[in-house]
This record gives C-alpha cells, sequence and structure tokens, in this order.
C-alpha cells in the first residue's frame, strides 16, 4: 500500500509487484535505479520502469489504478504519495548500445523488485555525461560506484566504454578517462 | 494506398524534423519551425512524441531547450545512417539545411 509518506523506492517494490502478479515483469531502470543503489546521494523524481514485453499502458493503467494511481499523459501520478510519479519509457532495455538481459530482483517481505543491476545504474548514469556532458551524471554514476563498490566491475565497465567509444566516433575519450579518475580518487 | 502525408516515422512533419535534425543538430523548435514552415505547437508535439520513443532528446542550455538525436538510443548510429541517407534523398531539406548559419558571424563582417 502507498502512503503519503512512502518514498520512491517503497513504490517502486508495490508497482513492480502488483505488475509482477499480473504476469508483467518491469525493470526499474534509470535515474530511479541510482536512488535504489544511492538513495542519499541522488533522488529522482520518476520511477522508471521498462517492460520486458511491450505492452499498452491501457492494460497496465486498471492494474496502477488499484494502487491509487492516475495517469497524466505517459506518467503515472499518486493521490497521495506527489513527491514521485511512475513512468514507463519504451523498450528495449538498453545502455548505449547494449541490451540489457539481466536484473536482479530483491526481495523485501511479501513484495519484489526488478532492478538493473548497480554496474549497469553506474553505466546508465555516465551515459548522460558521455552523450551530453551532463556533470550530474559523472557525479551520480561515481556516486552509485561509491554505495555499491563490492559489485562494479571496473573492468566490465572499461570493456563497455571502449565499445561506445569505437561505436560512437562523436564521444569523446576525455569524458571516460574523467570517470576512471573520479573512480580511482573513490579508491575504486 | 499510402498518399504524400504517409510517412515511415508516423507523420510527414515527423520525418522532415527527424531528416533535418541528421542534418543540422542540435536545433530549437522556433528554428525547427521556422525552417519547416509549421506551426511550433505541432513542431512541440511531435519532438514530444519522438523524444517518448526514446530517439530525439532535448536539454536546456541557458533558456533555450535544444532538440537533437538521441545518441544514447540503442540504435543511434544505425537510425543516423538512415535518416542520413532520406536525407539525401530530399533535395527539400538539404536546401533548408544549407541555409542555416551554425557558425556565429565575427561582429562587424560583411554579409
Amino acid at each position: 500500500m502507498i502512503r503519503a509518506d512512502s518514498s520512491l523506492i517503497d513504490g517502486a517494490f508495490v508497482v513492480c509487484t502488483a505488475l509482477d502478479a499480473a504476469g508483467i515483469t518491469a525493470i526499474l531502470c534509470g535515474g530511479s535505479a541510482a536512488t535504489f543503489y544511492a538513495p542519499e546521494a541522488y533522488m529522482s523524481a520518476d520511477a522508471d520502469f521498462v517492460m520486458t514485453v511491450d505492452i499498452p499502458l491501457a492494460e497496465v493503467s486498471p492494474i496502477l489504478a488499484r494502487l491509487g494511481f492516475r495517469r497524466e499523459g505517459r506518467i503515472y501520478v499518486h493521490e497521495l504519495a506527489t513527491e514521485w510519479s511512475v513512468d514507463f519509457p519504451p523498450g528495449p532495455l538498453a545502455i548505449g548500445r547494449d541490451f540489457i538481459t539481466e536484473w536482479r530482483t530483491v526481495k523485501r517481505g511479501h513484495e519484489l523488485l526488478h532492478v538493473i543491476s548497480a554496474l549497469d545504474a553506474v553505466r546508465d548514469r555516465f551515459m548522460h555525461y558521455l552523450a551530453w556532458n551532463d556533470y550530474s551524471g559523472l557525479t551520480t554514476a561515481v556516486s552509485v560506484a561509491r554505495a555499491q563498490r563490492d559489485s562494479i566491475d571496473l573492468d566490465a565497465l572499461r570493456a563497455w566504454t571502449e565499445l561506445e567509444l569505437k561505436e560512437t566516433p562523436v564521444y569523446e575519450r576525455k569524458r571516460v578517462e574523467a570517470l576512471f579518475k573520479a573512480l580511482r580518487k573513490q579508491r575504486l | 494506398m499510402a498518399t504524400r502525408e504517409d510517412s515511415l516515422f508516423g507523420s510527414r512533419l515527423r520525418e522532415r524534423i527527424l531528416k533535418l535534425l541528421v542534418l543540422v543538430e542540435p536545433a530549437y523548435p522556433r528554428q525547427i519551425a521556422t525552417l519547416l514552415e509549421a506551426h511550433l505547437i505541432s513542431v512541440q508535439n511531435a519532438v514530444m512524441a519522438l523524444q517518448d520513443l526514446g530517439v530525439v532528446a532535448s536539454r536546456l542550455v541557458g533558456r533555450t531547450r535544444l532538440v537533437e538525436l538521441d545518441r544514447r538510443w540503442y540504435a543511434a548510429s544505425e537510425f543516423r545512417a538512415l535518416l542520413e541517407r532520406l536525407a539525401e534523398g530530399d533535395p527539400d531539406i538539404r536546401n533548408i539545411a544549407a541555409k542555416v548559419r551554425q557558425r556565429p558571424r565575427r561582429p562587424g563582417k560583411k554579409i
């Protein structure tokens, strides 16, 4: 049940559990996944879910309506918890050119949450810096890596950045180096 | 039967916006509307729809909202190649893009 003081992550558990019960797998991603892994460092205003199968929102709406959400355009807002909303960006689940086919399923009591891995949350936030020079993307990526240091495979991260640089020549290598320099500062 | 207003991308305006963006990006909605001689609200709605699909991104720079093809999209490079090819076959869009001066003009330079 979602209350006025429910956090975005509390709400994400409720939504994901309800969708799962209806046979819909929706994975938390984007900035909300960064909030899941580093809540003290980054607070998203949207719980972004990408569904594994492209289901029309008309089929999702009744499920969310039973939880107290109403649809406003493409997002869902709750009647009580007004600090955050729920969004369903179009799939497939991908970070840069990389399709995401594995994710974590976190259990909390009778609730569950499908969420991209911590490494994928780092990659996702870093893409904002790599593509648009959005510095907050870099700082959030580093914050998630610091908070989840045991889950971050730096070799895999380096291999992925090399692939993105190769496939998208307009990306600047200095931004990748800025990421790894910041990670080294965090002793990662 | 398909009509002239039909498009691979859902509408002719969306298609023209995408082909323009691949030649001239970033661009701002009012600029796109002026170049394509379209209503601003129609351009804004088309951009929003393309943004919802993940193929276009917009960001605020100062007080201006700039629109560009989203490089983060999983098929961005293939999509860009397709649009470049489609733009090659559209002399009207190429002429429009050629008129856009992206570089700042040196103060005092003769026109």
